[in-house]
């Protein structure tokens, strides 16, 4: 057990990697939930969701893997989640500007971000019952 | 009955102790209960000696990998040398580190890096000014594996990578992001081979 929660840090690590390898404005389309929006058409981004080589999922796990990207998300009733600056969520550091004009709006920033807060969990199933870890992690845009 | 009970007691009284056949027996016993005790202490010390191996080689592929990852991670994006993207790969990265800009704007550099494998490829070896006369040189690790676990040279890809004949260690870059792979081998006390293959993914930020 105690080898897991490294193997998992080390596996986030790398998760959080290839996604700082994506253009800033692309990552919330690319790793949100919603197939959609994805920038090379329907399906064809990574999406929300990862495995882990070697870790079991837990049973409530929908798909079978272990690992979920989520980002300061609300979403109204009968759409699609809207990336929001209203969002609470005090691990995320949320209420804040996501778009950089100093204003906390409650507009759907997907589209206009400049910073972007990022929380990342693994569910796995351990020798010795469920197990969950998370971290937090926000990426920006350097002008250069 | 009382006299039966005395031929008794004289019987008994005229055959104490233990035959030879009796100890004979008895020692067999124990020498065979002596013999799968030690059987038993070996295998369980063997087996400790080699998770304690593989836990040990872990940690030190970890931390190489680790070391390898943190100083390309500062590189400057456009200094990298040679640019392998996939199945391409190289046992060897040049870069430069940006230390900044000066008052004009301009990009400083520090003096070149590079890390790759010593010509024996059984090092992985960092320098500073590579080749120049005040050449920095530190091994940070020596018992890398000729090529990666899974991996023989017929220009096959036999674990299935995606890369061809990969060595001990490998980089393969795609876009901004730099792969690397690490494998080292070493022997046990008790002879035993044991491999730790390592792989992270590191976006460079200059």
């Amino acid at each position: 057990m105690n080898h897991d929660f490294p193997a998992a840090s080390q596996a986030v690590r790398e998760v959080l990697e290839t996604m700082r390898n994506e253009e800033l404005e692309d990552i919330f389309a690319l790793y949100n939930a919603d197939p959609l929006d994805d920038p090379a058409g329907p399906g064809t981004a990574p999406g929300w969701r990862f495995d882990i080589e070697g870790f079991d999922p837990i049973e409530a796990s929908p798909d079978q893997m272990v690992g979920t990207i989520s980002f300061p998300t609300i979403t109204p009733v009968g759409g699609v989640a809207q990336l929001r600056e209203d969002t609470v969520d005090e691990d995320l550091g949320m209420p804040r500007d996501l778009s950089g004009d100093s204003i906390i709006d409650d507009k759907d920033h997907a589209l206009d971000y400049v910073i972007l807060p990022i929380k990342v969990e693994v569910d796995w199933l351990g020798r010795y019952g469920a197990r969950h870890v998370e971290f937090f992690t926000m990426f920006a845009e350097i002008r250069k | 009955m009382k006299l039966a009970s005395r031929q008794q007691r004289a019987h008994f009284v005229g055959a104490s102790g233990l035959s030879t056949l009796e100890l004979i027996i008895a020692m067999a016993l124990f020498a065979i209960v002596a013999t799968k005790a030690v059987m038993v202490m070996n295998s369980a010390n063997e087996a400790y000696d080699n998770d304690s191996a593989t836990m040990s080689l872990e940690d030190q592929a970890r931390r190489t990998l680790d070391q390898i990852a943190y100083a390309i991670m500062g590189a400057d994006r456009d200094t990298l040398f040679p640019d392998p993207s996939s199945p391409i790969f190289s046992t060897e990265l040049q870069y430069f580190l940006n230390l900044g800009v000066d008052a004009d704007g301009k990009v400083i550099y520090d003096d070149p890096e590079k890390i790759s494998l010593s010509t024996d490829e059984t090092q992985v070896i960092w320098r500073k000014n590579p080749d120049a006369p005040d050449e920095r040189r530190v091994a940070w690790c020596n018992i890398v594996r000729p090529f990666l676990e899974g991996e023989e040279f017929n220009a096959l890809d036999d674990n299935g990578n995606g890369i061809i004949d990969e060595k001990g260690l490998s980089f393969v870059v795609r876009k901004d992001a730099v792969t690397i792979r690490l494998c080292l081998e070493r022997l046990t006390s008790g002879g035993e081979t044991i491999t730790q293959a390592v792989e992270t993914i590191v976006t460079i930020r200059n």
